[in-house]
């Protein structure tokens, strides 16, 4: 079986899928159950992203992050300062360093989410971004409003 | 209008580089809290404490900050202020809800916001969102206290770490941004626990400022430096971080005289009741269970000292009494399994027992709580419970509810000890099962602490307190123990005061004309009363419908955090560009844990090896309490006339003649004649070591029932040495072996029992004690009596 990391990008994992994916990846550096759970309470793995009865269901960047503790300390470093490192990076660019380290290619990054524009008045273009302005069609019928307060709903 | 899908142009990351390139840059790459700032105000038992915390992006990417951090857990937050650059913006009291979503879509258009939420009494959460890369924000809290005081210091505790606590329970999801998952029994418990930090801290600037006279500090956990001028300033004396509480004792300039205070903004009323210094009540036997945890996070240190405070406790028992003993970890270990009868060969053994003792597992305090109330209590005996543990589990509804349930059973008292003590969980234990609870630090003095403690075990002095005309804030603070005090928050009153109760020895009444009090009342009273709602909602989760709305109204009238309203606060004028990266700031190991095992953690929060990472932990310092010189007040006169016909009585039965040279009189400890007794216990600064020792020795050596060696002359001598060292039955660290001595005596028929009988009331009517004659050859050849020689 190819054994890439991407090929997790879309997965659920359950603890024991991760701990195996991270032992297919690594060999013999990959951690125990126990021990992904103790990379949590430290804040260097994401919390599972739901729960399938009282099984934690993770996601890909667990994984990626899992397998970074495991590549810095098979480096030779310590947990206190792999914590220090992996602070503050952002997921893409902590996924293109362990396909890195693990001589894999670098993905194409994901598909962005798609933007939402209109035109509200000839000449007025405006743009939102559905990941971080919720409701974007109400945000777009407001703003029309604003600008023709006597016109019709927009179509 | 056309909707229409455009293709952003989101960079690829093109930088191939592997994580080795993390760690280069990362050793200067610090978390994102960079300090944090305390200023506390203390006037009368009053506490206003501003709490800046500065929080910096030393990353690429805009930054969304989570700190989980710890408050006092009787604060009422008043007050929240964004700052960004030169820009305040004053956060908003609203309901949870409201606040959240107005700070996700602050959070979501790209604007700095601060949100903070009250996860439990002392947890609180907050976030910040779009920090850009470079910058700063700082986030002020304004909290408002009050303080209660313990044998006549004012103590104030403010917690910096949130410790790794043991976590019960089968997950059953992950609803909040903490590190340890929701539970079947914590259900909240993701919105809690921070990350454990392995390496560095953040720094603690810390001051405090007590308007008024103050006679005496202490501190605990920090080495301080007082700078007197109109106020006293008090701050600590070397580099402080966020590893341990900080944990202050103030006496406030006159001895308390008047036995009610009271402070008043006008509509809110502030009373501070303290009750007389009385005798060890001792009208029941007792049924005593001492519950003993001895989880891995008591390892070190922290077991030492609960060892010591339960031998203290054990030999503390009176004659009569019976008491069994249970030790817990995530297993229930008891001593016999029943009680057994007080007795030298019960308590060799049980002390053999308590000094096997080793620590282990997870914390689960349910068991053993259950097993301390289980069965029910003979007609004329009281059950005690007295919990000695850290404190450190998320559990709170299932314990709250077993104490409630059993409350008909007895007092549990609850003891913590710990640098970063869980005091809300063990406040409100003692406040449900109708004891006291007493927190103390593996530093101080556990036996002093243990026998001044033990004065309020047993029933309250005062009770059923109450104020004409007032809404008192929770009627439950309106029982009073021996040398505590409580403060009673008031609606409705104008004017003078006057409070009436029920004393152990008949209705108490005291009137009192309140002062201007130093900032508004009602967040207090408003916190007070929610506090009680939030217990009767622990008690019965099913009345959530109808006090979830009480509560919400309380906190948005009165505009204070609770676990339904939150503190919002948008910066509107500029849109942080990128999307930002998540930090959750880690908290550092409390001071005094054994290494960096998170024994409290238990099995979902253990290190899987030793060997995988290096403590962080510094020692701590030694707690240095430079107090200023106790001023010395006038005695009031006693009355005369008790001393010399002890003194007689004592003459003639040693069948001795009187000499005139004064021998030694009792140690000046600055009491104020009456009412409250001030204890200088924890410094103890006139007490010459050998002195102190011998006491120790007889609170060690005495037996259990009561006498020294079976023998009239050795128990008098010792109980002479006592009384020469300033300990009675109601002052003084041994008041408990002065109570068990005098009692064997009491039942004797020998003259010189009575003689000594005599004296000791002599003194606990206010006389000095100044003996002369030849009473040094009283049991003479015994380690009592050569004590006693050895006091001249």
């Amino acid at each position: 079986m190819e054994q890439t990391l991407t090929r997790y990008r879309d997965r659920d994992l359950l603890l024991p899928d991760l701990v195996e994916a991270a032992d297919r990846l690594l060999g013999e550096d990959a951690p125990d159950a126990r021990t992904v759970r103790y990379y949590q309470t430290l804040g260097l793995v994401r919390a599972p992203s739901r729960y399938d009865g009282r099984k934690a269901v993770y996601g890909y960047h667990s994984l990626v992050q899992v397998l970074a503790v495991r590549l810095l300390q098979a480096g030779g470093h310590s947990l206190a300062q792999v914590q220090v490192a992996l602070a503050g990076v952002p997921p893409a660019e902590l996924e293109a360093m362990v396909l890195a380290e693990l001589g894999q290619p670098a993905a194409p990054p994901p598909a962005p989410r798609p933007m939402i524009s209109a035109e509200l008045a000839p000449g007025v273009l405006v743009v939102l971004d559905p990941s971080r302005v919720p409701e974007p069609e109400q945000v777009l019928r407001r703003l029309q409003r604003s600008l023709h307060p006597s016109s019709q709903e927009p179509t | 209008m056309n909707l229409r899908d455009l293709t952003p142009s989101i960079e690829a990351s093109a930088d191939p580089r592997g994580l080795g390139a993390l760690l280069s840059e990362g050793e200067a790459r610090p978390f994102p809290l960079e300090s944090v700032r305390v200023r506390m105000t203390l006037s009368g038992p009053l506490a206003r404490t501003e709490v800046v915390q500065r929080f910096s992006n030393p990353y690429t990417a805009p930054l969304d900050v989570v700190y989980l951090f710890p408050l006092p857990e009787d604060g009422a937050v008043v007050e929240v202020i964004l700052r960004c650059g030169a820009v305040e913006v004053r956060a908003a009291c609203r309901r949870r809800q409201a606040a959240e979503a107005t700070f996700e879509a602050a959070r979501a258009a790209g604007h700095r916001a601060a949100l903070i939420t009250q996860e439990r009494d002392d947890v609180h959460t907050l976030r910040v969102s779009n920090l850009p890369p470079g910058e700063e924000v700082a986030v002020r809290l304004v909290i408002l206290e009050q303080l209660d005081a313990v044998d006549g210091l004012v103590r104030w505790r403010f917690p910096t770490t949130i410790a790794p606590r043991y976590l019960s329970g089968q997950p059953t999801g992950h609803s909040g941004l903490g590190a340890l998952p929701d539970t079947d029994l914590v259900p909240d418990a993701s919105r809690l626990q921070p990350p454990l930090r392995l390496s560095g801290g953040t720094s603690l600037d810390l001051e405090v400022e007590v308007v008024g006279p103050v006679r005496r500090v202490t501190s605990s956990l920090h080495a301080v430096a007082l700078e007197l001028g109109d106020t006293v300033k008090i701050a600590p004396s070397t580099l402080a971080t966020l590893d341990r509480d900080f944990v202050l004792g103030v006496a406030l300039g006159e001895p308390e005289r008047a036995a009610v205070r009271a402070w008043t903004d006008g509509t809110y009323t502030a009373v501070t009741v303290l009750p007389p210094a009385v005798r060890l009540p001792v009208a029941l036997l007792r049924d005593v269970v001492f519950v003993v945890d001895i989880s891995g996070s008591m390892s070190g240190q922290k077991l030492v000292a609960a060892k010591r405070a339960l031998s203290t406790a054990l030999r503390g028992l009176m004659p009569g009494d019976r008491f069994e003993l249970i030790a817990f970890d995530d297993r229930v270990e008891r001593f016999e399994g029943g009680f057994a009868e007080y007795a030298d060969s019960t308590l060799s053994a049980a002390l053999g027992w308590v000094s096997a003792l080793q620590a282990r597992g997870g914390t689960e305090m349910y068991p053993p709580l259950e097993a301390a109330l289980a069965g029910e209590t003979p007609e004329g005996r009281l059950r005690t419970v007295l919990f000695i543990t850290d404190g450190q589990s998320w559990e709170e509804e299932r314990l709250v509810q077993v104490l409630a349930r059993r409350a008909a059973v007895g007092r549990v008292y609850t003891l913590g000890i710990d640098s970063a003590v869980n005091g809300a969980l063990l406040k409100r234990l003692a406040r449900v099962g109708g004891g006291v609870c007493e927190l103390a630090t593996p530093d101080d003095d556990l036996e002093a602490i243990v026998a001044r403690f033990e004065a309020r075990f047993g029933h309250p002095v005062l009770t059923g307190l109450t104020v004409a005309g007032a809404e008192v804030a929770r009627r439950e603070r309106e029982a009073l123990f021996a040398g505590s005090s409580a403060t009673m928050l008031l609606k409705g009153v104008s004017g003078a005061v006057t409070v009436r109760g029920q004393g152990s020895d008949g209705p108490f009444e005291a009137a009192v004309t309140p002062v201007a009090s130093p900032f508004p009342l009602g967040p207090l009273w408003a916190r007070a009363r929610i506090d009680a709602l939030q217990e009767r909602l622990l008690v019965d989760p099913g009345l959530e419908r109808e006090l979830r709305p009480m509560i919400e109204a309380l906190a948005v009238e009165h505009g204070i955090a609770s676990r339904y309203t939150a503190f919002v606060a948008v910066e509107t004028g500029r849109v942080v560009d990128g999307e930002a990266v998540e930090v959750v700031q880690p908290s550092e190991l409390p001071a005094s844990w054994e290494g960096a095992a998170s024994g409290g953690g238990g099995p979902r929060a253990q290190r899987p090896a030793a060997a995988m990472f290096s403590s962080g932990a510094v020692p701590p310092p030694s707690p240095v309490m430079p107090a200023p010189a106790p001023r010395v007040e006038p005695a009031a006169s006693p009355p005369r006339g008790l001393l010399k016909r002890a003194k007689r009585a004592l003459d003639t039965a040693l069948g001795k003649a009187e000499s005139s040279a004064p021998v030694r009189s009792r140690p000046d400890y600055g009491d104020d004649g009456g009412g409250m007794v001030v204890d200088q216990l924890l410094a103890r600064p006139h007490e010459p070591a050998e002195v102190v020792a011998t006491a120790e020795l007889l609170g060690r050596t005495q037996g259990a029932d009561g006498s020294f060696g079976g023998s009239v002359e050795r128990t008098a001598a010792a109980l002479l040495l006592l009384l020469l060292q300033g300990h009675t039955r109601v002052s003084g660290l041994r008041r408990r072996t002065v109570l068990k001595a005098a009692r064997w005596l009491g039942a004797r028929p020998e003259p010189i029992a009575a003689a000594v009988i005599a004296l000791l009331e002599a003194v606990e009517a206010g006389e000095t004690l100044e003996l002369g004659g030849r009473w040094p050859d009283l049991a003479q050849g015994t380690p009592e009596g050569r004590g006693l020689a050895a006091v001249r």
